[in-house]
């Protein structure tokens, strides 16, 4: 190939390639820079609540649930924070499993916990399967002066002071019953997504991750461009260097 | 030749994945066994102590983090007393047993670590170094502990575990005492 024709060949592709890898460049190189900056930016505490983005992390939207209490609702947001009323109260990973007042203190159950609260929702104590809360719990309720929780084996009676899980033979036992928000307190229960970092955002989007194995490929075939396009610069250089030295001559 | 090279690679990278401590999540004693080898004769039942706003604000100073909860079981035969407790390491949180024999450290045991690295707290050779501790009146402990390589923030969990042990059961004593003393009839 003539020097003319290498010099025609590379600026075509050059600018071909160029043009087909700008949009990626572009993310590759503003994603990389705050990247650099990550702490002095403090990327890391910068959450961003979207429906969209925590879908594609595959993360499941919110579902908050209520129970009703005698004339108080213990609310969850489908994450992690519980709720009396409208008073943020606790924290437990969801799901809520059921609330029941007991002796006087609100007994809340989440997945693996069993949460001790006092009237106005301060924490006294959280019961863990370390402290030996029984496993495959389904729910909870006061039942004539008991507490009762249901597994997926049977009905236990429990004795918090001695951390006792008996069997019972009760049967005819109302268990509470999972509701949707009542409209009063649905401005109060946060319903957002769930937050991600945006510095997790940044990483995931730089590497193409945020899409999947396929954007990954995407952004592996952006840098084997950006390869091509140092090399087609080179190339497009050297060949106009080489047809001036000629020209002169 | 780069074959044998290679082979040898892979067999060390193998070895290195499957090294103690790297992956050292695992649950070693459930709560009921260690209270069963702290009390073999008898297991007491569970008491709890009270924390007030002091209280919690003290044990704050030295968790790092606000205490949640305003009552701590624990269990106790004499003067040995039995607690356990979840204390986060890094991430994931490492159940820590600490039985106390009147004021000093008995034994530490890790019951459960949940955390993919910093598994060596668990051997003897570092929980051992606990026996025999106490409180400073400035709520440290008594004796520098030696660290574990690449396993500082564990390390650091089971101290925080073992202060707060001891912390409550001086308190315990306290509160007992304040009983005693109220149920006592006045002496004429």
């Amino acid at each position: 190939m003539s020097l003319r024709n290498s010099l025609i060949f590379s600026v075509r592709w050059h600018r071909r390639i160029g043009l087909l890898c700008a949009l990626l460049v572009l993310v590759l190189s503003v994603t990389g820079i705050l990247l650099n900056h990550t702490s002095s930016l403090k990327l890391g505490s910068i959450k961003i609540h979207s429906a969209i983005i925590a879908n594609l992390y595959g993360l499941p939207s919110p579902e908050p649930v209520s129970i009703a209490i005698k004339e108080q609702w213990v609310s969850h947001d489908g994450f992690q924070q519980l709720y009396l009323q409208d008073k943020a109260i606790a924290q437990c990973a969801a799901p809520l499993l059921g609330a029941a007042q007991h002796h006087g203190l609100l007994h809340i159950l989440c997945k693996d916990v069993l949460l001790l609260l006092s009237q106005e929702g301060e924490l006294l104590e959280a019961i863990t399967p370390v402290l030996g809360l029984p496993a495959n719990l389904q729910t909870l309720t006061q039942h004539k002066d008991q507490l009762l929780l249901k597994t997926t084996t049977g009905v236990l009676n429990a004795n918090l002071d001695t951390l006792q899980w008996l069997p019972s033979n009760e049967t005819s036992v109302q268990w509470p019953t999972l509701q949707a928000v009542p409209p009063q307190l649905s401005q109060a229960v946060n319903t957002e997504a769930p937050a991600i970092d945006l510095e997790q955002l940044l990483l995931d989007l730089h590497s193409g991750r945020l899409f999947g194995s396929v954007g990954v490929l995407i952004m592996d075939m952006a840098a084997v461009l950006l390869i091509v396009l140092s090399i087609t610069g080179f190339i497009a250089w050297y060949s106009s260097k080489q047809l001036r030295k000629g020209k002169r001559r | 030749m780069y074959l044998k090279t290679l082979t040898r690679l892979f067999i060390l990278a193998g070895l290195l994945l499957l090294a103690p401590g790297i992956w050292a999540k695992g649950i070693y004693m459930t709560a009921d066994q260690f209270l069963q080898n702290t009390f073999p004769k008898t297991q007491p039942e569970p008491q709890v102590i009270w924390l007030n706003a002091e209280l919690k604000a003290t044990i704050s100073t030295f968790l790092y983090r606000p205490y949640r909860g305003l009552r701590v079981r624990y269990w106790q035969h004499q003067n040995r007393s039995a607690w356990i407790f979840d204390e986060i390491g890094k991430e994931r949180p490492i159940t820590i047993g600490v039985v106390v024999n009147d004021q000093q450290v008995e034994t530490v045991k890790i019951l459960a670590f949940r955390e993919s690295r910093g598994g060596e707290v668990r051997h003897s050779f570092f929980t051992n170094q606990f026996q025999g501790i106490t409180l400073t009146e400035k709520n440290k402990l008594s004796q520098i502990i030696d660290g574990v390589t690449g396993a500082t923030l564990s390390v650091n969990a089971v101290k925080r575990a073992t202060q707060l042990a001891l912390f409550l059961r001086m308190e315990a004593l306290k509160q007992q005492a304040l009983k005693e003393q109220s149920v006592e009839p006045a002496k004429d």
